[in-house]
């Protein structure tokens, strides 16, 4: 008992450099949970303040047993848990359970400041802010996340040094020795030589470069099946009368001329049809970030009837499902039986600006968090909601993603043409002549599966038309496909996914439009899919008998998953996100360099790399050997005594030619020098210079401090150096 | 070169992991900027130390000579010679003691020195000592170690105690007074120079008449010469013991101006010193290594006012002590004090210093 009493054993630590690194590391991580929202603004604050009135509070009593606050905090530690377990009950999912995780970390910490003798608990208080921080990281969907964590890497850094520091302190203890502020001096009487900056941007070049090199090459994995999955209404207005029906919030009325109207942030794919003679941009708003392990067309829906002019839904029996037990509802839809695994993808949205009332989503959605008891559900599996999306919303979707192979889907039959389920996906507008059905048999001739065939439309679409969304309007009358095949070749998405399901369905294939948005981009450090207005996308769906349908994207390709996780997915990604970044005229100049660069032969550009790489060894060396003192212990004994002697030729004494350096020392009368540590070095220069050859790099180094203090004593006294006068 | 990682690597490695684990199943990006955030410093935690320990020199500026048990400064050196900066250095030195030295920040081609006070020295030549570099720069996640030599000597002398007490030795060591020069020009009275003779000593005449340098010769009182006789004994504690009586009888008697003469016994034969100065005598005891008695007794010399100190069980001595009459004898430990009785009924001033007693307040 009375050893427990006893003060701690460890020395509390004293330094207030390394206790402000600390705080500053805790502050920001707990200004990063509060900004990112995992605590309340006012909790936030609060807390932080507490944090730094702590944080003084263990300075001042750091030597004190402090077991009266210890008692207390103890209490409130547990006030804290029991709060956080409260908060919990009601959690339906892990992501729920963020917030009041991040304040009891928030208030641990808080607690924890007000007991901080040593650096074992300031080492504590480090591991603490690490949980906080990562919580705010996990909730963060923004690219701004990136200010608190580079303002949490520096003041985390700051503090492993000072803490390293601050252990190399405590392991001296009584046997450290107090530096010298005389003797703290560059060896060569001037001012200490810069290497300080360069050091600090050495070690911090190191570790950013090494960040960078493990976070590019750290492999993405999917992430585990979680029970529950988070969701949350935005705005929830709902519709009303609502029975089924897109509705498309941002569309504009049609125009007198029957083509509807095209606006910037409304994609015109959403709704009862799908006109192929708009023409418009899309805006580049951020519209949903998706937290999903691989990239999908997120599906909205599907058309199946192609009038010449514009797509549209044959079905009109769109069904209510309702939730049953749990939080989730299942998506059952009645259709052509599918066999094989399906791969699980989870994905949930975060949407940012107002949208149609649908549940987009991956290929297949079995399984639907959201926000409402009960959605409806077309033939085509795309799912409606009874209110629009709003900015907020958050909603989940376990879609069944097709695993099939090239090879699996080759082994199939080709879909049985007088199948009446497939008659709706066979059809082909009477606008389209001979000719398209001709270019079909020309396109898909020799190809001996299904597969081959699709993948035989796919390919000439992509050789032989171009996209581009700057294209004038239709002849009036003409067939947007057959205008599009035939006469311009260049188009968008929904012109090229038009072509495709038409020409399918000209060889008996069943093919229909689906419409969404394109993955987007995936932002490598939120990992979320950013999708933005442009990303609004058309796309082809293709029946396999047994296999069920299958996306395919003319416009710009969507490979067969395979299933496997890329482990240089961290580096495409990456590399996408930063060529993003850099401005258009320089990626195009990039690209030239690359491709001169590319097109010299081999031999000349070995030659080129070898030249640089001497000529860069050359300035280095050459470099080097400006910058780094002699290394020879003898010849750094004699340097030693000549600077002394030097320092005594300025001040008027000379040594004669035939004087000895024994002479020459005994003559001085040395007030304010150190006689002792003169004679010994014109001793060593003695040694070094006439006798002994080989100088230890101990005694060198020894010859050279008692240099530097000698040339500051020299320079400091004002009274006569020597017993004689000068000669 | 040794490098080893710290325990903050093992935390660090089970952060990432941790981190790593929940940012992949959460699909978290910037949990994995986190984990490779933590990675990176890891990494470069493991790799800079190794760089950063090298091109660091440490020089020791410590004392010509000390006198033992006392504190002595010793200043550590630091040095870089790389061409970059270096810090966060600890430099641990076993030299007189243990010293220590943590140095922050050291740029390119700086040195600093830290002074630091090292006790419980003890008597002997203390040449070199290891010293030890260390440095977890900049994290601490690992520690790179160098061991170097740096080469100082310092010559610690044994503790010397005030024994001039004419009441208790009687004025052995004190009568006489100071010895007389002869008169010049006795062809006994001279000698050749030897070095270390002083230059006041220097007899100019007979050097200008002779072309040679002569000093004069002291008289001979053959009466008044006082030989120190010392058998060290065998643990270290008993011969610093004996050492530090043994000289400070051998200064006491120079002080007097007596010539003391000091024995020891030394692998099979024995020594003999002239101590003509304190620091003779000092530079003596501090190179002292134990040894028993040996033949020590049988270059006992004649016409000495004898002194012995003895460390461990020496009979024969004490015979020809009692013999001779030896004025004063210092037993060190129980076993030299078994010839008290001896020496006490030959009328010799016994001085006992058993194991464990304070040998200042014994020798007063």
């Amino acid at each position: 008992m009375r050893r427990f009493l006893r003060r701690p054993s460890r020395p509390s630590e004293a330094s207030i450099t390394y206790r402000a690194a600390v705080i500053a590391t805790v502050l920001v991580a707990g200004a990063s949970a509060a900004a990112e929202g995992a605590v309340s603004a006012s909790t936030g604050v609060l807390a932080l303040a507490l944090v730094v009135v702590g944080f003084v509070v263990s300075y001042v009593r750091r030597d004190e047993r402090n077991l009266g606050i210890k008692a207390v905090l103890a209490v409130l530690l547990f006030v804290a848990f029991g709060g956080f377990l409260r908060a919990v009950q009601g959690s339906t999912s892990v992501d729920d359970a963020r917030a009041p995780l991040a304040e009891l970390f928030l208030w641990v910490q808080v607690l924890h400041s007000f007991d901080l003798p040593r650096r074992r608990d300031l080492n504590f208080s480090l591991a603490s802010s690490v949980a906080l921080v990562a919580l705010a990281a996990a909730m963060s969907i923004s690219t701004g996340f990136a200010v608190w964590m580079v303002m949490y890497a520096a003041a985390g850094t700051a503090s492993l040094v000072l803490g390293h520091l601050a252990e190399l302190r405590e392991e001296a203890g009584d046997d450290a020795a107090v530096p010298s502020q005389r003797a703290v001096r560059a060896s060569r009487g001037g001012r200490p030589r810069s290497g300080t900056a360069r050091a600090a941007a050495a070690a911090g070049t190191a570790a950013v470069a090494l960040t960078a090199v493990a976070f590019v090459a750290m492999p993405r994995l999917p992430g585990v099946r979680m029970t529950a999955l988070p969701f949350a209404i935005g705005g929830a207005v709902q519709l009303g009368g609502f029975t089924g029906q897109v509705v498309n919030p941002g569309l504009p009325a049609a125009r007198g001329d029957d083509v509807p109207s095209f606006a910037a942030d409304a994609y015109f794919g959403y709704g009862d049809s799908l006109d192929l003679r708009v023409r418009g941009r899309l805006s580049e708003t951020l519209v949903m970030r998706v937290r999903s392990p691989e990239g999908a067309l997120w599906r909205a829906q599907v058309f199946d009837r192609y009038d010449g002019k514009r797509w549209t839904s044959s079905d009109t029996s769109i069904i209510p499902i309702g939730r049953d037990i749990g939080p989730s509802i299942q998506i059952r839809v009645p259709g052509p039986e599918r066999e094989g695994h399906d791969r699980e993808l989870i994905q949930t949205f975060y949407i940012e600006r107002e949208l149609p009332n649908v549940v987009f989503h991956a290929l297949h959605a079995k399984e639907v968090f959201v926000s409402t008891s009960v959605v409806r559900v077309d033939d085509f599996a795309s799912i409606r909601l009874p209110f629009a999306l709003e900015a907020d919303t958050i909603y989940s979707v376990i879609s069944g993603v097709p695993a099939s192979t090239p090879d699996g889907l080759r082994a199939l039959s080709f879909t049985d043409a007088a199948d009446p389920r497939m008659q709706r996906y066979l059809e082909v507008s009477e606008t389209l002549g001979e000719r398209f059905h001709d270019l079909a048999r020309a396109i898909t001739d020799g190809a001996p599966t299904q597969l081959d065939k699709v993948l035989a439309v796919e390919r000439w679409l992509r050789r032989n038309t171009k996209y581009e969304l700057d294209i004038p309007r239709d002849p009036p009358g003409r067939d947007p496909v057959d205008v599009f095949l035939f006469d311009r070749r260049e188009g968008f998405c929904e012109q090229i996914a038009t072509s495709m399901v038409l020409l399918l369905r000209s060889v008996g294939i069943p093919a229909r439009l689906a419409t969404g948005f394109g993955p987007g981009e995936r932002n490598p450090f939120t990992g979320y899919w950013e999708v933005r207005n442009s990303d609004a996308h058309a796309w082809v769906e293709v029946y396999y008998p047994r296999a069920g349908w299958i996306e395919y994207d003319p416009t710009f390709g969507v490979p067969l998953r395979s299933g496997g996780f890329d482990p240089l997915a961290g580096l495409k990604t990456s590399g996408r996100f930063v060529g993003q970044l850099i401005p258009e005229p320089l990626q195009r100049a990039v690209s030239s360099v690359a491709r001169a660069v590319a097109a010299v032969p081999p031999a000349a550009g070995a030659v080129a790399l070898g030249c640089g790489i001497a000529a860069a060894a050359w300035f280095a060396l050459r470099r080097r050997s400006r910058t780094t003192p002699a290394t020879d212990p003898r010849g750094r004994v004699v340097a030693a005594w000549l600077r002394v002697e030097g320092e005594l030729a300025k001040r008027g004494f000379t040594r004669d030619a035939q004087q000895t350096v024994g002479e020459y020392v005994r003559a001085l009368r040395p007030p304010g020098v150190d006689a002792t540590d003169l004679r010994l070095l014109a001793d060593a220069f003695a040694r070094a210079r006439y006798r002994d050859r080989s100088v230890d790099a101990t005694v060198a180094a020894a010859c050279e401090a008692r240099a530097d203090r000698l040339v500051e004593q020299i320079a400091q006294t004002r009274a006569p150096l020597f017993a004689t006068s000068r000669r | 070169m040794r490098l080893r990682p710290t325990k903050l690597a093992g935390a660090l490695v089970f952060a990432c992991l941790i981190l790593f684990a929940v940012g992949t199943n959460v699909q978290a990006g910037w949990l994995i900027v986190l984990t490779a955030l933590v990675l990176g410093a890891l990494a470069a935690g493991l790799v800079l130390p190794a760089l950063a320990v090298r091109g660091i020199e440490v020089a020791r500026l410590a004392p010509e000579s000390a006198f033992a048990g006392d504190r002595v400064e010793v200043s550590l050196v630091v040095r870089s010679r790389a061409p970059s900066a270096r810090g966060l250095v600890l430099v641990r030195d076993r030299f007189l003691g243990t010293g220590a030295a943590v140095v922050p920040r050291l740029a390119a081609g700086e040195s600093r020195t830290y002074i630091g006070e090292r006790d419980a020295v003890r008597r002997g030549v203390h040449v070199s000592g290891p010293c030890e570099i260390a440095t977890g720069a900049p994290f601490g996640v690992a520690r790179a170690t160098r061991h170097v030599k740096v080469s100082s000597q310092t010559v610690v002398y044994p503790r010397v105690y005030d024994v001039a007490d004419p009441g208790r030795l009687a004025g052995v060591l004190t009568e006489g007074g100071r010895p007389r020069p002869a008169a010049a020009g006795d062809s006994t009275s001279v000698r050749e120079y030897r070095p270390g003779d002083p230059l006041r000593h220097v007899h100019w005449r007979s050097s200008a008449r002779t072309g040679r340098l002569v000093v004069r010769e002291f008289e001979e009182h053959a009466s008044g010469d006082v030989a120190v006789l010392v058998v060290p004994g065998a643990d270290d504690e008993t011969v610093d013991a004996v050492t530090s009586a043994a000289c400070s009888y051998a200064i006491a008697a120079v002080d007097a101006g007596r010539r003391v003469v000091i024995l020891w016994p030394e692998g099979d034969g024995v020594r003999r010193l002239e101590a003509r100065s304190r620091r003779d005598a000092l530079e003596w005891g501090a190179r002292l290594a134990p040894a028993a008695e040996g033949t020590l007794h049988a270059a006992v010399p004649r016409a000495h006012a004898l002194v012995a100190v003895a460390g461990s069980r020496a009979p024969a001595l004490t015979r020809e002590l009692c013999e001779r009459g030896a004025v004063l004898a210092v037993l060190v430990g129980a076993d030299a004090i078994a010839h008290t009785a001896s020496l006490s009924a030959a009328g010799t001033l016994v001085v006992s210093v058993p194991d464990g007693s304070d040998l200042e307040s014994v020798l007063r």
